[in-house]
């Protein structure tokens, strides 16, 4: 298997290349999680893309959200964040990408919960 | 405090290459806006980095649900889709599906030629017409199926 995903990625390097993110690094990352998963090759391909029209999509998300307060020339983490709390869709990052608050305000928060 | 005992959180997971990320969200960023360069701040940089990770893994899963319904045991290129629509990023598919379809024309082109030279191969043999060619035939031909087709299924294991 290891030589199977070495010729894939000799291959890929010999014409130009359809994907922008190593499709061995995309293996790696699926077995590190679930090696028992079995996925043919066109799987493969589409998950990669898939991967990187991820990032453009959140990319673009974070940036108009940001840009609906005020004009922005940065993306800032609380940008995602902001989407990630929002946007339904992005649920499944909600463990990875929290909105991060002040430790005074955490505390704020509990002591009043308490009372 | 035992600070020399210190365990170090190091998370050993694999990760897209941060320079790959940052190309990706640079050129988006880039067409967002005409306002010219906008900055990427460093956090913002790991947490696109560490969503794509739990992007790879979480379209994984759901593409695998999809395979498991259909009673089958490999994911395919029909799976993922699904699998996209189901979490919610359907403008995803139309790109997807083009991508894909140029992906099964380089493919093919890549067996046509892996073909064509088997068949070179095999005039070049017949011409010295010798028994013992035909297992060396035999076995490039197993070979070829195990390198999967567009359409069949590949296995990973």
């Amino acid at each position: 298997m290891q030589k199977r995903e070495e010729e894939e990625e000799d291959d890929g390097e010999e014409e130009s290349k359809l994907n922008v993110i190593p499709m061995s690094r995309v293996h790696r990352i699926v077995k590190s999680e679930s090696p028992e998963l079995r996925i043919n090759q066109e799987a493969y391909f589409l998950i990669n893309k898939a991967t990187e029209k991820f990032i453009e999509q959140f990319c673009e998300d974070a940036f108009t959200s940001a840009a609906a307060q005020d004009p922005k020339r940065f993306l800032k983490y609380s940008h995602l964040s902001s989407v990630v709390n929002k946007e339904r869709r992005y649920d499944f990052l909600s463990d990875f990408v929290p909105e991060k608050i002040k430790a005074k305000d955490a505390l704020k928060e509990i002591t009043s919960e308490e009372t | 405090m035992e600070s020399s005992q210190m365990p170090k959180v190091v998370a050993e997971v694999d990760e897209l290459p941060k320079a790959i990320v940052r190309r990706v969200v640079k050129e988006k960023l880039s067409r967002c806006s005409d306002a010219g360069d906008i900055a990427l701040h460093k956090d913002a940089l790991l947490a696109f980095t560490e969503s794509a990770r739990i992007f790879i893994h979480y379209l994984s899963a759901t593409a695998n649900d999809v395979t498991k319904e259909s009673r089958r045991q490999t994911i395919t290129a029909d799976d993922v889709l699904k699998a996209i629509q189901e979490i919610e990023f359907p403008e995803f598919i139309g790109p997807l599906k083009s991508s894909l379809e140029e992906f099964r024309r380089k493919n093919a082109g890549k067996r046509a030629e892996a073909s064509k030279a088997k068949e070179l191969k095999k005039r070049k043999n017949d011409g010295e017409s010798s028994e013992m060619k035909d297992d060396g035939k035999r076995q490039k031909g197993a070979s070829d199926n195990e390198q999967g087709d567009a359409n069949g299924d590949a296995t990973d294991e």
